[in-house]
């Protein structure tokens, strides 16, 4: 009489493989790779980070931000400063970093999502957001060092203050936020359903009981908390930060660039995309950025355009299309 | 029998157009209401204001005895008051059951819970054997199955159905009535919108009738349709016999 029993369970394969990649990934440093697979990684696993928290509010919530280079820079900006100014250890900057992303987050995202801003509007808005945060950065010159950015004093090996001698140490700390990033974003289950419907249609989204305001505002501030623990990051990682590389237009497409290019629709989606381009993007730049200027910028945009066309899912939805089963885990 | 959801005096004015006006209702508590009325009769404005996708111009809505004209939809839908489109809106890159899975979360925060829910739900409306299907890849009729079963996964009490048997076929229809009687039979009370009048004469216990955002007539399906007044609305003073 039940049609029910022939409905087969989503696969759990993805979870073991999930363990079995950070496991694999934990194991790279002891194996003595050269400071430069070092650095790459660590970009990889940055932007995965970045992307997997942009992909939040811009690829589950359909809401495409623009800005987020502007929630990152000003994590940066806020444990750096910190750090300089008040000797505060960069590890509790980042969770005021954190709230520095929320509120500004917060900031732009209420008043966008109260006076229903949606689709390219919204895309302007947080647009101009990151370059006025740009700018901001740039004026308050006492503060900020201005466009010339700031150079943090190095002190050589002191973990309490977030720096490390060695490139392995970055490594594993941004390995543990991927990781958590993704268990996170993994875990907020409903969420995820109502950004969904949010992004499919809001008034139908609205008819089933979703507060829609509440959870696009909540998407936001999430995603700004963590790009603003990934600046400080950036921050400690680099030693030097500028206007332009901590929070510039630049950065905020490279971040939704890795997540749409990988597939904004699933959860590792950003990680593939990042773990794709992260490497071509470096490898071009060297390869090419000292003889002929700017023709790595237009292989990669050669590239994403072919993706675009081609996988519209990104290579996760690709890849589920081929396989013919979901990715999820 | 006690009244679970009343419009008193609900006006809607668009521009110069009344949509709505003074319309008073009452649903009873386990009844199934048509509603219905010539194209552009006010139907689906009323349920947009009900609904509170619409806010009225005049009048209040009450529902379980409180007022909730000024609250937003997703609200109302808390209190147990859930619609259908008239024009289906699946959500269309999403599979099927997904598409219940998100109104099954209204009422647990446990996703494996809220799946249950919907597969059960996809099989009493009868769509189980879709439920991996995009929402975009449906039938219209399919669609106007997953309305019922999105609708349905935020266990209301209160259910408005917006012509959910517009171009269904008679035995489409038929198994589409029964469902509705089942769903009362189970404790919801309906309000269904329908031009078909074989499927009000089936399953309502009255019928109250809008022409022009003006409520014409109210009483059990046989008699209003051998209301003056209605069967002018319908099709114009000159086809009145007698």
């Amino acid at each position: 009489m039940s049609e029910k029993k022939r409905l087969k369970m989503r696969p759990r394969s993805g979870w073991a493989a999930f363990l079995t990649l950070i496991v694999a990934l934990a194991l790279v440093p002891f194996l003595g790779p050269p400071p430069y697979v070092t650095h790459v990684l660590i970009l990889v696993l940055l932007f995965a980070y970045l992307g997997t928290a942009w992909n939040l509010i811009g690829g589950y919530g359909g809401q495409l931000s623009l800005g987020h280079g502007a929630f990152f820079g000003l994590g940066a900006y806020t444990s750096t400063l910190l750090f300089l100014n008040y000797g505060l250890s960069p590890w509790i900057g980042m969770a005021i970093a954190a709230g520095v992303g929320a509120g500004s987050a917060a900031l732009i995202g209420y008043p966008c999502f109260r006076f229903g801003l949606r689709g390219p509007f919204f895309a302007l808005a947080t647009l101009a957001f990151g370059l006025i945060v740009v700018e901001l950065l740039t004026a308050f010159r006492e503060i900020t060092g201005g466009s010339l950015g700031i150079f943090p004093p190095y002190l050589g090996n002191v973990p309490h203050l977030f720096q490390f001698a060695s490139k392995e140490a970055y490594y594993m700390i941004i390995l543990a936020m991927w990781a958590l990033i993704v268990l996170l974003v993994r875990a907020m289950r409903r969420t995820r359903y109502y950004l969904v419907a949010i992004r499919e249609d809001e008034e139908a989204a609205a008819a089933l009981g979703v507060p829609v305001r509440k959870y696009k505002l909540l998407a936001a501030v999430i995603s700004g908390a963590l790009s603003g623990i990934g600046g400080t990051f950036y921050a400690q990682y680099f030693s030097y930060i500028n206007p332009e590389s901590a929070a510039g237009l630049a950065l905020s497409v490279e971040i939704l660039t890795v997540a749409i290019f990988g597939g904004m629709y699933g959860l590792m989606g950003p990680t593939l995309g990042s773990a794709v381009l992260t490497p071509i993007s470096e490898l071009l730049r060297i390869w090419l950025g000292g003889t002929y200027l700017g023709v790595h910028l237009m292989i990669y945009g050669l590239l994403l355009i072919l993706v675009i066309v081609f996988m519209p899912r990104g290579i996760l939805g690709k890849l589920e299309e081929v396989l013919k089963r979901e990715l999820e885990f | 029998m006690t009244t679970v959801l009343e419009g008193r005096g609900l006006s809607k004015r668009f521009g110069g157009l009344w949509a709505l006006r003074g319309v008073d209702f009452r649903l009873e508590e386990g009844e199934i209401l048509g509603l219905i009325g010539p194209n552009g009769s006010g139907k689906t404005t009323l349920f947009n204001v009900v609904t509170g996708f619409l806010k009225p111009t005049e009048g209040r809505v009450v529902a379980f005895g409180e007022d909730i004209t000024a609250l937003p939809p997703y609200k109302i839908c808390q209190r147990g008051i859930a619609r259908t489109f008239q024009i289906a809106r699946p959500f269309s890159d999403l599979t099927v059951l997904d598409n219940v899975v998100i109104g099954a979360l209204l009422r647990t925060g446990d996703p494996e819970e809220a799946v249950e829910k919907a597969k059960n739900i996809l099989d009493f409306v009868g769509l189980y054997r879709k439920a991996r299907d995009l929402g975009k890849n449906l039938t219209t009729i399919e669609r106007k199955h997953l309305e019922l079963a999105k609708a349905l996964s935020t266990e209301p009490k209160i259910l408005l159905l917006d012509e959910v048997m517009a171009g269904l076929k008679p035995a489409e229809m038929d198994a589409i009535l029964k469902t509705l009687v089942r769903i009362r039979d189970s404790g919801v009370s309906e309000i269904v919108v329908e031009h078909v009048m074989r499927a009000i004469e089936a399953i309502c216990d009255r019928v109250i009738v809008l022409d022009y955002g003006e409520k014409i007539a109210e009483g059990k399906p046989r008699e209003v349709m051998a209301n003056g007044k209605v069967i002018d609305a319908y099709l114009g003073r000159e086809y009145r016999l007698a």
